[in-house]
């Protein structure tokens, strides 16, 4: 029994953020990361006779991610820290565990966290984020030392990644 | 990691918390300097750090795609939910200088001139038309074969022909002992372990994992990354291994290709030639490359330097069934004699009775008056045929069970003082004969043949005369069917600080094929090498007295050793 497309397509898009953020991990780049994640999506596309079921699927997702990501490391050249298998296998056993980082309303509770953020940091993140600066070119355009502005974003996602986790918390109690 | 007070990874002997993030950030950034690379792996071999590190990339994947699609706007909604991130950023902002915008506006370019260009109609005839459509459904035809049409018409073009240990990525293709491989599109994926691929026109590849290779064709292969040995008789010249910027082509040959993650590679030539051309970073580089050179490429500079070749870099030849991984090395006849299989397992302290073939724990020596005239099989030691006292008095001597003899033996005392061992130490009796006092001790300990460090630090076999061991080649060969026995080889040494004869022989099937005479004044050592055929059952090592006599003969074959090739099926043989 294979899969249809769409039930393709519902699963991937379903998880995301941890294989995006699976790929990251390897790779590093956000856009080499988008970049792969389609392609795996194309792949499995691509191969929907051969699934027999969500839980084939999503393990070869997990793999296809890893083999193509190390792959788009071969092209590149100076990319600072390759694992080796085993570490790889210890993320990869890691991110495919489930937080509340997954959680489907994880999205509106990270925006009204940072949202109370002030508005020099969200300044500063919107910054990186948006225009995808290193935090050597962020420390550049705020005029800052490099380290304190890694220590500012540090501070920011720490303080993000509480609140994030304490809405979480509140909405299961409730 | 959670962000918790009790933070497991507050000891001070691992990074802080905040300075993991900063690995993390930096990594994410890819900035991370090679000082901090190394810290980062390191402290990824540790699980927490793991989580903590997933979480994290988890984290920015989600604020990347929140901000950089634009999504975020401030929220006026005063929520006052989290006093303590407000508090934490009010005491970062109290001390934070302000960030100052650039307001410049940004200066009108300024129109220099319009030009406009005649309007110019062109005639195209129908035939330049025709032809253009031709050329381009041509054009399009042969990108879209090269695309689309399976490399090599996806033939099947090698076998696996043995694995040890292998865990394979796809776990779709069959990858059992004897599935045949096509030639395909999509790379192979081994995580762990050993394969061994026979191609149809008989070059063989050893890999090891982890690697990623694809098999292009019935005579290339590409490395991503990983380790592969080749193996390329005659019939497969121009066999080639390609890499990301390189390509290895074979001109008869045996030869090794490790291709790192980070780009930069190597290749190791064993036998015969290869071609190694390269073009890393635009630099084209064709080298020639013999037997016993190896070069290392720098993915970064493009640069090939020449390095020491390892003859032990690469498994090149695996057997599931006896668990051989071969790296080229030999075969060590003192571990046999040990006990072991020639690799390990020895217990070189053990002693066999060349007057009855009897294995003892402990060398027994001081033998004086056995003699013995037959020959002696040896129980336990499946490699070591038998064991015998030569002496040409009697004319020939039985040498193996096959019931070759050899009558080329001078007369000797008939007599052994040890058994042969591979533990190069005699026994020193004190007290015994000289010392007459009768209230002092006999006392023996054990005295090393020879004083030099080297002599003792290497394995040997010491064969106090009169003394022969002959040792089984077909057991060999059975216990390692994938290679073929070429060469023994050992030094012939007579470290005695007594000037005494001894002679040393060598034998193939009752046949002398080596023989010198130590003495004090002519050998201290000698250099044995001998090629041994196909058809050689047995191979046999004696010791002489040199008709003066056993005593003080202590007579080593240091490092005798027995050299394979890999045997590689050819088309007659078939697999």
């Amino acid at each position: 029994m294979s899969l249809e497309q769409d039930q393709i397509i519902e699963l991937i898009l379903r998880n995301r953020i941890r294989l995006t953020a699976f790929i990251r991990s390897i790779v590093s780049d956000c856009h080499s990361a988008e970049d792969i994640f389609q392609h795996v999506c194309l792949l499995a596309l691509q191969s929907s006779e051969k699934f027999n079921d969500t839980t084939h699927l999503l393990k070869w997702t997990w793999m296809v991610c890893r083999t193509e990501s190390l792959k788009n490391l071969h092209t590149r050249k100076n990319h600072p820290v390759i694992f080796d298998e085993h570490i790889l296998e210890m993320i990869q056993s890691e991110s495919e565990k489930t937080t509340f980082l997954d959680d489907p309303e994880i999205y509106s509770i990270l925006q009204k966290c940072l949202s109370l953020l002030s508005m020099p940091v969200q300044f500063m993140l919107k910054k990186r984020y948006q225009e995808n600066l290193t935090g050597a070119r962020l420390a550049e355009i705020l005029n800052r030392d490099v380290n304190s502005t890694y220590v500012a974003i540090s501070r920011a996602h720490r303080a993000l990644y509480q609140c994030m986790r304490k809405r979480i918390k509140a909405a299961e109690i409730s | 990691m959670k962000y918790d007070e009790n933070n497991p990874l507050s000891d001070i002997s691992r990074p802080s918390e905040g300075e993991f993030d900063l690995l993390v950030q930096k990594y994410l950034d890819g900035t991370l300097e090679p000082k901090d690379a190394a810290r980062f792996k390191a402290c990824l071999s540790d699980p927490q750090y793991v989580a903590c590190f997933v979480e994290k990339c988890k984290q920015d994947q989600l604020m990347y795609e929140l901000i950089a699609a634009g999504s975020c706007q401030p929220d006026d909604t005063s929520d006052s939910f989290d006093l303590s991130m407000w508090q934490e950023f009010g005491k970062y902002e109290a001390c934070a200088p302000a960030v100052v915008r650039s307001d410049e506006p940004v200066a009108e370019r300024e129109l220099i001139q319009k030009v406009e260009h005649p309007k110019i109609r062109r005639k195209i005839n129908r035939s330049s038309i025709i032809s253009l459509c031709i050329a381009a459904a041509a054009v399009l035809f042969m990108i879209t074969f090269v695309h689309v049409a399976p490399i090599s018409s996806n033939i099947q073009v090698a076998t696996l022909t043995d694995s040890i240990g292998a865990r394979w990525a796809d776990r779709d293709v069959s990858m059992q002992k004897g599935a045949r491989l096509r030639a395909r599109n999509t790379s192979l994926l081994l995580r762990e372990g050993l394969a061994q691929i026979q191609f149809d026109n008989n070059a063989q590849i050893t890999i090891e994992g982890p690697a990623e290779f694809q098999i292009l064709g019935e005579d290339m292969v590409r490395l991503n990354y990983g380790q592969i040995y080749s193996i390329v008789p005659p019939e497969a010249y121009g066999f080639q291994i390609c890499t990301r910027d390189s390509k290895i082509i074979d001109l008869g040959t045996e030869f090794g290709v490790k291709q790192d993650l980070d780009g930069d590679m190597e290749v190791h030539v064993l036998r015969g030639k290869v071609v190694f051309v390269s073009k890393a970073v635009g630099k084209n580089n064709n080298i020639d490359m013999i037997a016993g050179s190896a070069r290392r490429l720098n993915a970064i500079t493009g640069d090939i330097g020449e390095i020491a070749c390892r003859e032990d870099l690469f498994v090149r030849q695996i057997d599931s069934a006896s668990d051989l991984i071969w790296r080229g090395q030999a075969l060590n006849l003192a571990d046999v004699v040990g006990g072991g299989n020639g690799f390990s397992g020895g217990i070189i302290e053990s002693g066999i009775d060349p007057s009855s073939g009897a294995v003892y724990l402990k060398p027994r020596q001081d033998y004086t008056t056995v003699q013995s005239d037959t020959y002696n099989t040896v129980q336990n030691r499946p490699f070591i045929d038998g064991v015998f006292v030569p002496d040409g008095r009697y004319g020939a001597n039985q040498i193996t069970s096959a019931g070759h003899t050899f009558s080329g033996f001078p007369s000797t005392s008939g007599k052994f003082y040890s058994d042969i061992t591979a533990n190069p130490y005699v026994i020193e009796i004190q007290g015994k004969e000289a010392d007459s006092t009768p209230k002092k001790k006999v006392v023996s300990k054990l005295t090393p043949v020879s004083q030099n460090a080297e002599i003792m630090k290497q394995p040997c076999i010491f064969i106090h005369t009169n003394a022969g061991i002959t040792f089984d080649l077909q057991q060999i060969r059975q216990a390692h069917p994938s290679l073929d026995i070429t060469t023994f080889t050992a030094r012939c040494e007579s470290p005695s600080v007594w000037a005494r004869k001894a002679e040393f022989w060598v034998l193939l099937d009752g046949e002398c094929v080596f023989q010198c005479t130590a003495d004090d004044a002519r050998l201290k050592k000698q250099v044995v090498q001998v090629p041994i055929r196909p058809d050689h059952g047995y191979l046999t090592l004696v010791t002489t007295d040199g008709q003066d006599g056993q005593d003080y003969d202590w007579c080593l074959f240091s490092r005798p050793e027995i050299w394979f090739a890999p045997r590689v099926h050819t088309a007659e043989a078939g697999l």
